[in-house]
């Protein structure tokens, strides 16, 4: 788990009520394409909520794909094919920081601010591979990347203005409710907007030669035709589009 | 609520903190170092051949490394070819246990001319004429080393990589094969168990069968520059360096490398530990 951003985050809405106009805070939850998420709300003069939180996938959404070809050997393509079930799920493990201004005195509202964390955005898993696949993988950086027990389990980063596994992702979208509301204990609110993701990478788990192991960035051509593939369902992840629904409650 | 925000933020500082990093390792000292060396016995040069006068059965050296492993080589054909037995050695003053082999007695406090007394296991003790070296260096690359774990990546077909569980050449053969790569099909059943790089620029390799390779080498910062033809494998290193990292109590030992009459290349690394 990805922990320092969401400490990052977490310092900031713990110093959220020191602003000098803090006189309303909430409370909330949420569900939507970023995950579960809770956030605390503040009101910064009457026309903006000042909201930080995190948010997780928690793999409730996940899909199968279920015709993938792969080479019988991994090394070898004079071995013929055979095809593996893909399932894919969000993988968002991030923080948020996100400011929405009210035009006017209505629940209608812009949404502008970062997501900023884990940059994995979904997780893959490959299965029932040939078991060449548990011997023979891909070295990166010195970490070898293999199927374990038939099973190769990779992750789509998407690091935004970020880098590597830490990305930075801004946001920008529209909204109806209010995350804070000084007349009223709980209010609502629907969003929707998209994160600009940057450019998409492969990772995977590697094994390093001592035992250790850690997520490493596949090159672009390691995978042969897989790469192409992975290229061309990338081509259109440019921007993650981001619905969601919150319940607040004020705190004070 | 402050005061939660106040720990946070004094907090804040040591989220960011660097993560320790073990990229290099301490060992300690090899258990033999004050009674290592090099044996030349006075009727041949250094080298793998013989003189042609050395009549089959002379022994030509004796390394003695830091951790406890000779290899002993013996003239074994008419043309003077040298083949080498491992083994680890015990010290008792200046008499040497070599097991499996017999007993060396003879000065160890210092290089030059020894008169040097081996006795066989079963045999009549024999006064060999030899040149004791004692090492020129020390570094902590020099000691014998278990293989643990080997990886190969071969750039053939395609580029994979394998983890073996020490290092079987049969088994990495047949890796090579399956993955469209030329490799022979009558690799002995031979795994390298240890690779010794010693204070008098030598490099053993050891096999399960307890015969060696020897080797010069030569080492500048963590560089290895030496000759190695695995004429089992069929391998040739043609870079002829490798190169040496620490890692988590291990020494990472990477070559390149290429099989011969293909177009097959690579590169092996080697996962040791210490032997003592």
């Amino acid at each position: 788990m990805h922990l320092r951003p969401l400490f990052l985050v977490l310092a900031f809405m713990a110093l959220l009520p020191f602003h000098a106009g803090a006189q309303h805070m909430s409370l909330g939850a949420g569900l939507g394409t970023d995950g579960v998420t809770v956030e605390l709300n503040t009101s910064i003069g009457r026309h903006v909520h000042l909201r930080a939180g995190y948010g997780k996938a928690f793999g409730i959404i996940n899909f199968k794909v279920s015709k993938i070809s792969v080479p019988l050997h991994p090394g070898n393509s004079d071995w013929g094919s055979t095809t593996v079930p893909l399932r894919i799920q969000p993988g968002m493990n991030e923080g948020h920081v996100l400011l929405n201004i009210h035009p006017g005195k209505g629940p209608f509202h812009i949404t502008v601010g970062t997501y900023l964390g884990n940059a994995c955005c979904l997780s893959g898993e490959l299965s029932y591979l040939p078991t060449d696949y548990n011997i023979v993988g891909i070295d990166v950086d010195g970490y070898l990347v293999k199927a374990k027990d038939g099973v190769l389990q990779g992750a789509l980063y998407t690091p935004g203005f970020g880098k590597g596994n830490f990305a930075v992702k801004p946001y920008l979208g529209i909204g109806f409710g209010h995350a804070v509301r000084a007349d009223r204990r709980m209010s609502f609110s629907i969003d929707l907007g998209a994160q600009y993701l940057g450019k998409p990478t492969l990772w995977a788990l590697g094994e390093g030669l001592t035992g250790r192991s850690k997520m490493v960035q596949i090159p672009e051509d390691a995978l042969g035709g897989l790469s192409e593939k992975t290229r061309q369902f990338t081509r259109y992840m440019v921007v993650w589009p981001t619905i969601s629904a919150h319940f607040y409650v004020r705190l004070f | 609520m402050k005061k939660i925000s106040l720990a946070l933020v004094v907090l804040l500082p040591l989220l960011f903190a660097c993560q320790p990093v073990n990229d290099d390792t301490d060992f300690k000292d090899p258990a033999f170092l004050q009674y290592c060396g090099r044996l030349t016995t006075k009727s041949v040069l250094p080298g793998t051949k013989a003189s042609t006068s050395a009549p089959v059965g002379t022994i030509t050296s004796i390394e003695l490394t830091e951790s406890g492993f000779y290899a002993m080589g013996t003239v074994v054909d008419e043309a003077g070819t040298v083949t080498y037995r491992t083994g680890r050695y015990g010290v008792e003053g200046n008499v040497y246990t070599l097991y499996g082999v017999g007993t060396l007695h003879f000065n160890n406090s210092a290089s030059g001319s020894v008169s040097l007394i081996f006795t066989p296991m079963y045999g009549e003790p024999q006064q060999l004429p030899a040149d004791f070296l004692r090492p020129k260096s020390t570094n902590k690359a020099f000691r014998t080393w278990n293989v643990e774990k080997t990886r190969i990546t071969v750039k053939g077909f395609t580029v994979v990589s394998a983890d073996f569980n020490g290092c079987n050449l049969a088994e990495i053969a047949e890796f090579l094969r399956n993955n469209g790569n030329k490799a022979p099909e009558d690799v002995p059943n031979l795994s390298v168990c240890n690779i010794s790089l010693t204070g008098t620029d030598t490099m053993i390799v050891g096999y399960n069968d307890n015969s060696a390779l020897l080797n010069e080498f030569s080492l500048n910062g963590n560089v290895l520059t030496y000759t190695w033809e695995e004429r089992p494998m069929g391998f040739t290193f043609i870079t002829e360096e490798a190169v040496i990292t620490y890692q988590d109590g291990k020494c990472l030992l990477s070559i390149d490398g290429w099989i011969e009459n293909s177009t097959t290349s690579g590169s092996v690394t080697f996962v040791l530990s210490p032997t003592d």
